[in-house]
């Protein structure tokens, strides 16, 4: 389908004769973003132990056209650098039909179809910048570089709508479609021993999500779910036998209230992750080094429940964009093993891979409406949020360590 | 470009400084925390009674709309209203730069920062949920953007609205 509507796309494209042309009959914009990042330990986007790393560079073109008074078409194609796993390729990020069915004053039903983002926890109104995809800014809490893969877009398709009950209103959405588990991700379960290769992989995901909306429009209330699959069935590690299938579901409740110069977010998740597993042998793959896993992360038919929490607030400072923020985020992988201490014991991983305590302070400036400035400096106790493959030797990643990220975009 | 950075600098400023203004209104308070009290909320106060706006909402000649409520274009705004009731799309056309008059109708009617509002219509653009609006300045360039564009609805100051133009009125 993706390859069809490409080639649409690219034959009328080519029908226009002129620059002039497609400017005058499509929506046209696009950003550049390029990051810095330094942290005195432990490796997060590129090399930032001790030295500043620019591997964080992401760039993109949009198009967009109404077809129809109700039909629109949208084309999104990017560039992303954001760490060791990226291949540096221009890609496809979005390419959509979107639908409005039916709309009055109260309700609305619209849906899309192609390669669409979810929206899981995106965009929260904090710290996010705008030209950016998730996670790079950040509360690493929610948006760890292991699943920022997950969240850039899925092929397939989504409905939403809204209602209203007395004053309130009320939105909801459903995605579903397949999702690319990138390197990083798969990578991830590499080093554990339940991937045969750090290759990436594509699975089905379902995503939800109902909000409430109070009737100023300040008060926003919601949960979000998100639920997918990865089958390592009959893959073998390089010194492991493994017959694995792996679900994962998460609920993100939500609350934003905001008042003309202050924001107050709180984000509370809740998740669960269920293998079905079979491990024999020592688990250790080539490519990782020192304390890596020994095959007994997961046994077989194993559950474990991961939590995180967020507060955050702002403050605006009057009308021209400089906004500050403080927060707090963490999270754990087993909510019965806070500290990482009893996986530890078990599989000889340290501990502090498994939970993430982050305190931050950032702001976000619109130096123009093109271009904007953004910095955030966290302090972190755990190091969950960290992508193995970047740090590669786990005996060395160190459990107290802070981190700098400042963040240009430019929009056009 | 340096004098808009000095005066985004100067505004800032005003920002930061808005609540050591207080000083003068909350000497009277002598224990440190309740004078940093009175301060914030002499900001708050500051903030919660801003003044109206003297501009208005233009549509286009064959657009069939005289009047809209506060919430109806909230969801033009917000994007999520994209129909007019005879189904011609909306498009939306507002000033790229700082105008007094947008800027108060922002913080009067939707208790948002222009700023706010263009971040909002960013993560919408390239998300693929909805395109951006149009931007012109100044306002006879935005008249003619709206005239021209059926379904287009635009934001103008007081002092730019000409004869024929289609006025909208934006009731509570």
């Amino acid at each position: 389908m993706f390859k069809l509507l490409l080639s649409g796309l690219l034959l009328y494209v080519w029908s226009l004769h002129t620059l002039a042309d497609v400017k005058s009959q499509w929506d046209v914009s696009g950003f550049a973003t390029q990051g810095f990042t330094y942290t005195n330990d432990n490796n997060y986007l590129g090399k930032s132990d001790d030295s500043i790393s620019t591997d964080f560079t992401e760039f993109g073109v949009n198009l967009s056209r109404y077809l129809t008074e109700h039909l629109r078409f949208t084309a999104q194609g990017a560039y992303r650098n954001s760490n060791a796993l990226d291949d540096d390729d221009f890609f496809l990020d979005l390419l959509l039909l979107d639908y409005q069915f039916f709309e009055d004053d109260t309700r609305s039903l619209g849906g899309q179809l192609g390669r669409i983002k979810p929206r899981f926890g995106l965009y929260n109104t904090i710290a996010d910048i705008s030209a950016v995809w998730p996670t790079a800014v950040l509360p690493q809490a929610f948006y760890p570089s292991s699943i920022r893969s997950i969240l850039l877009h899925i092929d397939g398709a989504s409905v939403n709508g809204q209602w209203a009950i007395g004053d309130w209103s009320y939105r909801s959405e459903i995605h579903y479609g397949t999702v690319e588990l990138g390197e990083t991700f798969v990578s991830d379960r590499w080093y554990l021993g339940l991937a045969e290769s750090p290759a990436s992989d594509i699975e089905d995901l379902l995503q939800l999500r109902v909000e409430a909306v109070s009737p100023d429009g300040s008060l926003n209330i919601g949960i979000d779910y998100m639920e997918f699959g990865f089958d390592v069935t009959g893959r073998t590690a390089s010194n492991t036998e493994l017959s694995s299938t792996f679900d994962r579901y998460t609920v993100l409740l939500f609350m934003s209230k905001r008042w003309l110069h202050w924001q107050l977010d709180v984000e509370g998740l809740y998740g669960g992750q269920k293998a079905n597993t079979t491990v024999t042998g020592s688990g250790i793959n080539s490519g990782c080094t020192g304390g890596c896993n020994q095959g007994l992360t997961f046994t077989a038919g194993e559950s474990n429940l991961n939590s995180s929490a967020f507060y955050a607030s702002l403050y605006r400072f009057y009308e021209n964009g400089l906004s500050v923020y403080v927060g707090y985020g963490a999270s754990v992988e087993d909510s019965d093993d806070p500290k990482g201490e009893a996986i530890e014991n078990e599989s000889g991983i340290a501990g502090q891979l498994f939970y993430l305590r982050q305190s931050y302070v950032g702001f976000r400036y619109d130096l123009t409406p093109q271009w904007s400035l953004a910095a955030k400096a966290s302090y972190f106790q755990g190091a969950s949020n960290l992508a193995r493959i970047e740090n590669s030797n786990l005996d060395q990643i160190k459990s107290h360590w802070h981190a700098l990220n400042i963040v240009v975009s430019y929009k056009f | 470009m340096k004098i808009t950075l000095g005066l985004k600098l100067i505004q800032n400023l005003k920002g930061i400084f808005q609540p050591i203004v207080g000083v003068h209104f909350c000497g009277r308070y002598s224990e440190r925390r309740h004078a940093l009290v009175c301060r914030w909320l002499y900001a708050l106060l500051v903030t919660v009674s801003m003044p109206g706006w003297a501009g208005s909402w233009i549509v286009h000649p064959d657009t069939d709309v005289s009047a809209l409520s506060g919430k109806q274009i909230n969801n033009i705004l917000s994007l999520r209203k994209k129909n007019w009731p005879d189904d011609q799309r909306i498009t939306i056309v507002v000033p790229s730069k700082d105008v007094d008059e947008y800027r108060d109708f922002m913080i009067t009617q939707l208790r948002l920062f222009p700023y706010q509002l263009q971040r909002h219509w960013d993560r919408a653009n390239f998300s693929g949920k909805a395109s951006s609006p149009i931007f012109r300045d100044p306002p006879d360039e935005l008249i003619k953007a709206v005239m021209s564009t059926p379904g287009a609805i635009g934001f103008i100051p007081d002092d730019a609205i000409t004869e024929g133009l289609r006025l909208v009125q934006i009731t509570p």
